[in-house]
């Protein structure tokens, strides 16, 4: 009995040990990881050796372009993600709920170009665009991105994972997909239609091939140029500009990073 | 973990505040910058007092004082063209008559130069141009 | 009862229809942008050049694979998938087990990883360029690489592990195993299919890495060992060649088709 308890106590004192060490380890490697970040937050206030904030008052009285790009930026992020998804969850909606023939194939078709790396559907994009005559727009960039595939099949694998009963009922009443599609299928959707926002969000605020290669104007390009042409800047502005380059995505991940990880759970 | 409607509410503030500066930024910097007038220097015919003659730039003796002359310079700054000042060093004056000078060397035909506000100035600064004037024939 | 089922199968190729109204902007996107570009591209990939337009097969391919960049580039990219792919792969499962496990009160340290896959990578590379200023090897991409990717990994793993069995654990350790074993030959197994889908991801991811290695080295022209097929298709692109670009880009397609294939038919031939 004694022995017993004995080894209980020492087998739960064992535990903690080993719980203690795996907290410092993963603790370690989680500062490591999140180490570039607050470096570069804290850099952007040092000038040379002391603290000040000449790098911020550079950037915001002196440095105009980064507003241009700023936007420019913001403009292609916000679009880019409510398009996609405009147009991924009806889409996804067809996939799941409707029969028709080669709807699998489609599907597969689907899936194939999501895979694609973007180096295959660079060149493929670029003369699409330029046969519509739509290069050196800022639509040339927003295009090909509000189509990618990848929403479709994020949300479509979603759907199917979970059962909507109510489509039967509801599709007695009223065959209006639309209708169907924002009062049975949306509230369920809604945490992956914020994971996949999320994502999309932060995808295109990097993004940097497209508008290096289908613009021709700097009046037209974002942020991630502006960090490729560093030599074209004081080398104060840059650490203050990088700071500001990660707030917005920050704040969506701030206010959405529980749907993300619950949105991704359903690979 | 962290409220949503407090991350809605920097999320607000922070684009509502680059709103404000993409819209000031540029009347703040330029209400800091030094205001100058500038003249624009003539090439001509110079005749000096003792009725010599030959080309050259002119620049008149009222804005030469102290020795000092700053020019403006167009130099990129941030990936855009800006106005600076540049203190002309060598300045090597060829006949003289009762009101300008003749520029052999350091001050080109075109070139603009400050003509008000000199106190602030230091050879690079930015500055902002109020107003241009082309010089008048004193004469 | 004819009526019936006649006005039931109407019903339902009406709701069909009106779904593929539904699909039709996504599809008809696709198709501008994606299929019929990618139909002329393999159209442009088998003629010698824009003017003459005369067919010439294989002749563009035999080019562009003899051509040192692109067999560079590949290389490169081969490598990356060989050496980066594995370890960011051994450091996902090493992390989410502990995660899972050992540490599965705080679920708030998986936010730490997930944080560096959303962080544009144009901010940090301004601190890896000054951390790593004098290395002139592969290791600074190759990091960022794994710093970017390891997050979804260990959302996709760790997500998976929750769905084990615990009872199957409760047995392993009354037989007395140590927890090494346990995971070895329990956890990594049972959720084997999420591996090798994070796997086929991580291969997919890598071949982003140019956006990276772009960024890292700025303008100036990258060194041998970080030469990435962007930078190819990017000095193709400038010089509008348009056949090297088309024959580089549908072996590119191939290559990730390929990789696919046998990563899909490996998965199914393990499920059996």
């Amino acid at each position: 009995m004694e022995k017993n308890r004995e080894e209980g106590q020492k087998g739960r004192q064992r535990k903690k040990i080993s719980f203690f060490i795996l907290l410092v380890l993963i603790c370690t490697v989680a500062v490591i990881f999140l180490v570039p970040v607050v470096l570069t937050v804290l850099r952007s206030f040092y000038m040379g050796e002391k603290v000040s904030l000449v790098g911020y008052r550079e950037l915001f009285l002196n440095c105009f372009p980064f507003y241009r790009m700023f936007w420019n930026s913001v403009l292609y992020a916000v679009t880019i993600t409510a398009g996609a998804v405009l147009i991924a969850v009806p889409a996804a909606f067809a996939f799941c709920f409707a029969k028709f023939p080669g709807k699998h194939l489609v599907y597969v078709l689907y899936i194939v170009l999501m895979m694609m790396p973007l180096q295959v559907m660079i060149l493929p994009n670029y003369i699409g665009l330029r046969d519509l005559g739509l290069l050196n727009t800022r639509a040339a960039v927003i295009l090909p991105l509000i189509f990618s595939p990848l929403g479709v099949v994020v949300l479509r694998q979603y759907m199917d994972g979970t059962e909507i009963e109510a489509i039967e009922a509801a599709r007695l009443e009223t065959s209006s997909c639309l209708r169907i599609l924002w009062h049975c299928v949306l509230p369920q959707l809604k945490v992956c239609i914020c994971a996949v926002a999320l994502f999309l969000f932060a995808e295109s605020w990097n993004l940097l091939e497209q508008p290096l290669l289908y613009l021709n104007e700097d009046s037209k390009r974002n942020l991630s140029i502006f960090f490729s042409q560093t030599e074209k800047y004081e080398g104060e502005v840059l650490y203050p500009a990088a700071v500001l380059f990660m707030v917005p995505v920050c704040l969506w991940y701030l206010l959405y990073h529980r749907e993300l990880k619950e949105g991704l759970k359903y690979h | 973990m962290v409220k949503k409607k407090i991350v809605i509410i920097i999320s607000i503030l922070f684009y509502a505040g680059m709103l404000f500066m993409t819209c000031t930024a540029r009347n703040l910097h330029e209400s800091r910058l030094p205001h100058v007038k500038v003249v624009e220097l003539e090439y001509g015919l110079f005749i000096d007092g003792n009725g010599e003659e030959s080309f050259g730039v002119t620049l008149p003796k009222k804005w030469y004082r102290d020795g000092e002359i700053y020019r403006i310079a167009n130099v990129l700054i941030n990936d855009e063209y800006r106005t600076i000042a540049r203190k002309v060093d060598s300045l090597e004056i060829g006949l003289e008559n009762d009101d300008d000078y003749q520029v052999k060397n350091g001050l080109g035909a075109r070139e603009k130069i400050i003509i008000s506000n000199l106190n602030g100035l230091t050879d690079g600064c930015e500055v902002y141009i109020v107003e241009e004037s082309a010089e008048e024939k004193t004469k | 009862m004819a009526k019936n089922y006649r006005k039931r199968k109407i019903t339902m190729l009406h709701w069909n229809v009106r779904c593929i109204f539904c699909l039709l902007p996504s599809l008809v996107g696709i198709a501008i942008f994606f299929l019929v570009p990618f139909a002329r591209v393999l159209y442009y990939s088998v003629i010698s050049d824009q003017f003459r337009r005369k067919f010439v097969w294989f002749d563009n391919y035999v080019e562009t694979v003899t051509n040192e960049f692109f067999q560079l580039a590949m290389k490169n990219s081969l490598l990356l998938i060989v050496i980066g792919v594995p370890a960011l792969i051994l450091l996902a499962v090493i992390l989410s087990l502990v995660l899972s496990f050992g540490l599965k009160k705080l679920p708030f340290l998986r936010d730490a990883f997930v944080f560096p896959m959303l962080v544009p990578t144009a901010a940090v590379v301004l601190v890896w360029q000054q951390f790593f200023r004098g290395v002139d090897s592969v290791l600074p991409v190759y990091l960022l690489f794994i710093w970017k990717n390891l997050g979804i990994c260990v959302i996709l793993l760790t997500s998976a592990l929750t769905t084990l069995n615990p009872e199957v654990y409760e047995a392993a350790r009354m037989d007395g195993a140590r927890s090494f074993t346990i995971h070895t030959k329990l956890s990594i197994p049972m959720i084997a299919p999420t591996i090798f889908f994070t796997v086929l991801l991580s291969i997919m991811n890598s071949f982003r890495i140019f956006k990276e290695s772009y960024l890292y080295y700025g303008s100036k022209y990258p060194p041998d060992h970080s030469y990435s097929l962007q930078f190819y298709l990017n000095n193709n692109f400038l010089k509008f060649d348009y056949q090297k670009l088309a024959s580089s880009s549908v072996l590119t397609a191939l290559l990730v088709l390929i990789i696919v294939a046998v990563g899909f038919s490996l998965q199914r031939r393990y499920e059996r």
